[in-house]
């Protein structure tokens, strides 16, 4: 079809709050004001999204930045969010984040024109009319993917993450 | 004799010159130039993004979801978007949806930069049912960001609930 290119897939993680306060940490603010701004944030959840092109031979691609999605409910629970979430209703809220700021106007789910130009730049020549063809999957971190299918539960990542973070902290 | 006097005074000249006009050239280094004295887009410090808006009783549960602040595909420009999902509020319920660019000022304050509105959003976002906030930087000084989202549930009474992205620093400023 395309040649090289074979498939697209976005990966979805969730940022804990240790990621989050080890982040700030390494932007300089000192532990007690990093965890402070954590424990702030924490009714509010947070993922990250990478996309990806898949090659026929080698390693996949980065097409874009990283991104990153957030959701706060009205209830102030976070763990009543990840009750209610599900891998089908996260991926719906990962293809909201990747569709381009023009989506409204151009109808088109992702940005085919800046992947056929982070392509392009990465040697790889390729149309946006074949980058349509292709499947794009979303694929969910395993400890992401546990939380979604009830298996374990966000909350306990939580807490276990602010525990350490004010253990740190002392 | 003469020439050792002519030396002694221009050391004493010199050390006059050093004690008088060295302060005036120190003042006239620090001025107090505007950017000094004026609120201007900065980098925010830790706290800054505290939530305003604290949970409280509601009629029904919803959820305020919206990404972070970024490059939008229009070179030049930053953006961030907001839309809302459903929790057990009645089907088919609409929103309006707020979301607004903040960039942060040097005087501890968020100043927000541009606003995008979608009214009778459905549930769930999708193209047609989430807001749009964009601006074109207007320099490229490093500069502290975030996104504000505020869902407004048509016909049905709800809080001040604010969904905030975390604070991300991009090479880009508007004044």
């Amino acid at each position: 079809l395309t040649g090289e290119i074979t498939a697209l897939f976005a990966v979805c993680d969730l940022i804990t709050p240790i990621q989050r306060y080890e982040h700030l940490r390494r932007e300089g603010w000192p532990p007690s004001d990093a965890t402070s701004d954590v424990l702030q944030l924490d009714r509010t959840i947070y993922c990250t999204i990478q996309e990806f092109a898949v090659r026929r031979v080698g390693a996949a691609i980065p097409l874009r930045r990283r991104a990153e999605w957030g959701s706060h409910s009205s209830s102030g629970d976070a763990e009543d969010q990840w009750r209610r979430m599900s891998p089908e209703s996260m991926t719906r809220e990962v293809l909201n984040v990747v569709l381009p700021d023009d989506a409204e106007e151009s109808g088109d789910d992702h940005p085919w024109g800046e992947f056929v130009e982070g392509l392009k730049s990465q040697g790889i020549s390729v149309s946006a009319e074949d980058l349509r063809q292709l499947p794009y999957n979303v694929l969910f971190a395993p400890r992401l993917y546990d939380i979604l299918i009830g298996a374990s539960a966000g909350a306990d990542v939580a807490l276990h993450d602010l525990a350490d973070i004010q253990q740190r902290t002392l | 004799m003469k020439a050792r006097f002519i030396l002694l005074l221009a050391a004493v000249a010199t050390l006059v010159a050093t004690t008088l006009i060295s302060p005036s050239f120190a003042t006239a280094q620090t001025p107090a130039s505007p950017s000094a004295v004026e609120p201007h887009p900065a980098i925010a410090p830790p706290g800054a993004n505290a939530p305003s808006a604290t949970p409280a009783d509601t009629y029904c549960v919803f959820y305020t979801r919206f990404d972070d602040v970024h490059w939008s595909s229009t070179a030049g420009d930053v953006s961030g978007h907001g839309w809302w999902d459903n929790g057990d509020c009645p089907a088919g319920t609409k929103a309006n949806i707020t979301t607004r660019l903040d960039e942060y000022y040097s005087d501890g304050s968020w100043k927000t930069k541009n606003t995008g509105t979608k009214k009778n959003a459905y549930a769930g976002g999708g193209s047609a049912n989430r807001a749009n906030a964009r601006v074109t930087c207007q320099g490229s000084n490093t500069v502290s960001w975030r996104t504000e989202t505020d869902i407004d549930l048509i016909g049905i009474s709800d809080t001040n609930n604010i969904g905030r992205s975390a604070t991300y620093n991009l090479p880009c400023s508007v004044n």
